[in-house]
């Protein structure tokens, strides 16, 4: 009970401070106002919700084409050692935390880094590549912290589909691809639409990973809400800003759901 | 043809999944003081410096402080209220139920910007209390869907079976339900401590110097220092989250945990 | 015999608008075995549930042993329960699931090991008794659940479709092991089934029961040789219909017309009807043969059993009739297309409103 009171406490004061003015200087906000809706369609700041919503997309679908081979081998793998070690290693990022992932994501793109170390080394470039402060680079880091969560959800899916299906469709005369596209995939739809709105949700959530990699030049809303808060003690703008993404994120996903609706029904019917 | 294409898509993948975690391994034993690739002469120096540095010996400590407790609150918290939903029916049910959910859905940064609010507003510094109560919201979500899955596997026909063999209920629960639950209580509060030992972005917001956990600690390092010391805590992180995991895996099948497995052979 | 071991008066159960259970009047004596017999959805479980008291009646009263239980939990009515799927406990060993409810009772630890060994000793477990259930093939499982619904010395024992999950070698022996078992302890058993075989079989009596009803209950010689309703003749044993019209009744018996043949069945189920209404005549194929005299047909189908094999006649102007003949016979003398007559010398025949 104290927990979900805790709880709805903090959403309440964050909408409640999304709707206060901020006083310049002072940490108690002002009276009511809508001032900080305004504020957030300048440019500056609907750039950022549009940079997040892209990076948010992209890392969803690339983490699903990556998490799809891995959830199919590890539902799949018939020694038992083998598919702990494709589970252990696929799932040991989702426990390493985003601050250590996110480093060690530093340390390979970095222009120093193992990448252009390596690449350098074979004499393939002559310049250190710039993948730290790029999207390209937020975008491998963030892919990376979100493949976990998609693996998992996907392979729950798999797991589910009756073999005997499968079994039914190659002792028809279908081909392993041709079994693997007309059944396992369409009936693993529920996986890859939970996988894809989870990636999607988690990467708007994600901010060490932009923070640190996108330094200042990638900028996600969950940055823009800290350097608010922490650098210019602005809480009230903060909150709104916390508000529109919620509301920006929850009506992506519901978009995301629409529009793979017909699928997942194809799939199911 | 199509298998050998898919083993060696898969080889690859697992290879993208290890390379950061293999790479930052290898950047800790590297003697120079900023990091570059190829590494030259070995050296354990900075993981002597890792550990003897002080803010992530008192992060850590804070860590493991606030992840027994917070995993606790929410496997006791968590248990209560998943029973109560799986067998009762009750007024605000459904409300209740989706109102823990909740958190699943919402960044952290968010649920970390309303804690340090309300921390604000009624006069609590950012001390304890708001910090662990943070990680037993965020966590409580996990916990409850791993218990969710253990109330559903217990065959109703044995707490049944219990009560006609002349078992008042609270025995029943005592002698049948809890220790049937015990591998879903124990999955669910290590899975909960894991989450909540590795929780950021809300902590950056409710933590204080004092109260700073270990991945607060290792943020503000990697913003201000470039030595390999932050390598060497990384490997000791996948050194100690692996032996977890494997032992996790052993003891209590994670695929059950996470779902991955259909528990059917 | 004895005294009553349970009695129901007029127990009903409803869920939401499904009537599971209507008006159910039951004794059973003491030493009794009773099976609930029907399709699934009669109500045989709801009955079961409400004995054990995992279910409240809506309406009527229970009583076991003469105590009067309808509002007692579950408890402390002091019941033995068999499980459809056993229902073992999965954290426990063999005798640690057979001394659950003697824990549960305080018996002391010295009594309560006596009498587990004891009750693994009638199922033949003795050896067994540090196994955990999932090492148990499913013959053993059962005799565990039995042993721990046993050695509580129950006032009633329940057994709930024990045997559905056993193959069927392994199902006719733990039949005859349980019922060898219930002799010799004489306790009361109530026994839910769809199988009317292991009905027949087992019972000292058996209610049939459809849609929340229990029709008829009765020997099993009773059930299947004087049926009260068409159900109960239809759903035990197999039977032809033939339709007819009622001639007239005589005291206890009754002239029926069916496939230009007249009949003598029973009068009860005809009670109501007017002479020349439509009745069904049901005619057992084992008490059919062929006969000279018999009414004419041809074999439509032949299925050989072994020992035995199973005629469907097609006869003009009745329909099919089925009928069992010796197997050699059958193989020899009545191929499919053959002509046969059918003679009714040794039927049992009854009669039901149509």
């Amino acid at each position: 009970m104290l927990v979900a009171a805790g709880f709805v406490l903090a959403m309440a004061a964050v909408l409640q401070y999304a709707v206060l003015a901020h006083v310049p200087g002072e940490l108690e906000p002002g009276g009511f106002s809508l001032s900080n809706f305004r504020e957030m369609m300048k440019p500056l700041y609907a750039g950022v919700f549009l940079d997040t919503l892209r990076i948010c997309f992209l890392t969803a679908v690339l983490s699903l084409l990556a998490a799809y081979p891995l959830a199919l081998a590890l539902v799949r793998a018939k020694n038992p050692y083998l598919k702990s070690a494709i589970l252990i290693i696929s799932v040991t990022p989702l426990f390493l935390g985003e601050v250590i992932r996110t480093y060690a994501w530093i340390i390979v793109l970095g222009t120093r880094g193992f990448v252009n170390g390596a690449l350098s080394w074979a004499g393939l470039i002559q310049q250190p590549l710039q993948l730290m402060f790029t999207e390209t680079g937020v975008l491998i880091a963030l892919v990376h912290v979100t493949l976990p969560v998609v693996v998992i959800m996907l392979a729950a899916a798999i797991s589910h589909i009756d073999r005997d299906l499968e079994r039914a469709a190659a002792a028809l005369g279908a081909r392993p691809l041709r079994v693997f596209l007309t059944v396992t995939l369409p009936l693993s739809m529920p996986g890859i639409i939970a996988g894809l709105t989870t990636g999607f949700a988690w990467t708007f959530s994600a901010f060490a990973t932009p923070q640190l990699i996108g330094g200042g030049r990638v900028n996600m809303v969950s940055n823009l809400v800290y350097s608010l808060g922490f650098a210019s003690f602005n809480f009230p703008f903060a909150a709104a800003l916390s508000v529109a993404g919620l509301i920006l994120t929850a009506v992506a996903l519901a978009g995301f759901r629409a529009l793979l609706r017909p699928l997942n029904r194809v799939a199911t019917r | 043809m199509i298998g050998i294409v898919f083993r060696m898509l898969v080889a690859m993948l697992l290879g993208f999944v290890l390379l950061p975690v293999v790479v930052a391994c290898v950047a800790a034993f590297d003697a120079r003081s900023v990091i570059a690739f190829p590494p030259q002469n070995f050296s354990w120096r900075w993981f002597q410096r890792a550990l003897s540095y002080e803010d992530f010996q008192i992060g850590f400590t804070n860590s493991l402080i606030v992840a027994a407790i917070a995993s606790t609150l929410a496997v006791v918290i968590g248990g209560g209220v998943a029973y109560a939903i799986d067998r009762y029916r009750f007024r605000g049910k459904a409300a209740l139920e989706s109102l823990l959910l909740a958190p699943l859905a919402i960044p952290h940064f968010t649920i970390g910007l309303g804690a340090l609010i309300v921390a604000a507003q009624i006069g609590q510094s950012r001390d304890w209390p708001v910090v662990i109560l943070t990680h037993v919201v965020l966590v409580l979500p996990f916990v409850l869907r791993s218990l969710y899955v253990s109330l559903k596997n217990i065959d109703p026909r044995l707490e049944a079976a219990a009560l006609s063999l002349g078992a008042r209920p609270g025995r029943v629960i005592l002698t049948v339900t809890l220790p049937a639950l015990a591998p879903g209580l124990a999955g669910g509060w290590l899975f909960a401590a894991i989450l909540s030992f590795n929780e950021f972005t809300a902590s950056l917001f409710v933590t204080a110097q004092r109260t700073q956990t270990l991945p607060v600690a290792m943020y503000n390092y990697v913003r201000e220092y470039a030595d390999p010391s932050m390598a060497a805590i990384s490997a000791l992180y996948i050194l100690l989250t692996t032996v977890v995991l494997v032992i996790a895996n052993r003891f209590l099948g994670l695929g059950r945990i996470l779902g991955t497995e259909d528990g059917r052979p | 015999m004895g005294s009553e071991a349970l009695r129901l008066d007029g127990v009903s159960k409803r869920f939401g608008t499904v009537a599971a259970l209507q008006e159910a009047w039951l004794n059973v004596e003491d030493g009794e075995f009773v099976t609930l017999l029907g399709p699934s959805g009669c109500g045989k479980t709801t009955l079961l549930n409400l004995i054990a008291g995992f279910l409240e009646a809506d309406a009527g009263e229970i009583f076991i042993g003469g105590q009067l239980v309808t509002q007692l939990p579950v408890w402390e009515r002091n019941l033995g329960m068999v499980f459809q799927s056993y229902a073992l406990f999965p954290h426990m060993d063999v005798a640690k699931n057979v001394g659950y409810g003697l824990r549960a009772r305080g018996v002391s630890k010295a009594e309560a090991a006596r009498r587990v060994e004891e009750a693994l000793a009638l199922v033949r477990l003795s050896a067994l008794a540090g196994r955990r259930s999932r090492e148990l093939s499913g013959g053993q499982q059962q005799r565990v659940a039995l042993a721990r619904a046993l050695v509580i010395r129950p006032r009633l024992l329940l057994l709930d479709e024990p045997f559905s999950a056993l193959d069927r070698n392994l199902r006719a022996e733990m039949q005859i092991e349980l019922k060898e078992i219930q002799q010799r302890l004489g306790v009361t058993t109530i026994f839910v089934t769809h199988d009317q075989g292991e009905a027949m079989s087992m019972s000292d009596r058996v209610a049939v029961m459809s849609e929340g009803r229990i029709l008829q209950l009765d020997t099993p010689e009773g059930i299947y040789r004087r049926p009260a309703h068409a159900f109960v003749a239809s759903f035990v044993g197999d039977a032809t219909m033939l339709p007819g019209q009622l001639i007239r009744r005589n005291g206890a018996t009754a002239l029926v017309r069916a496939a230009g043949r007249e009949f003598t069945v029973p009068t009860a189920p005809l009670e109501a009807l007017a002479e020349g209404a439509a009745i069904l005549l049901y005619l057992r194929p084992e008490h059919l043969s062929p006969e000279d005299e018999g009414l004419a047909g041809t074999v439509a189908s032949r299925a050989y059993l072994g020992d035995r094999a199973e005629l469907v006649v097609e006869v003009p102007g009745a329909g099919r009739i089925l009928l069992r003949v010796p197997g050699v016979e059958a193989l020899h003398r009545w191929p499919v297309g053959a002509p046969i007559r059918i003679g009714f010398t040794r039927a049992e025949p009854v009669a039901f409103p149509a």
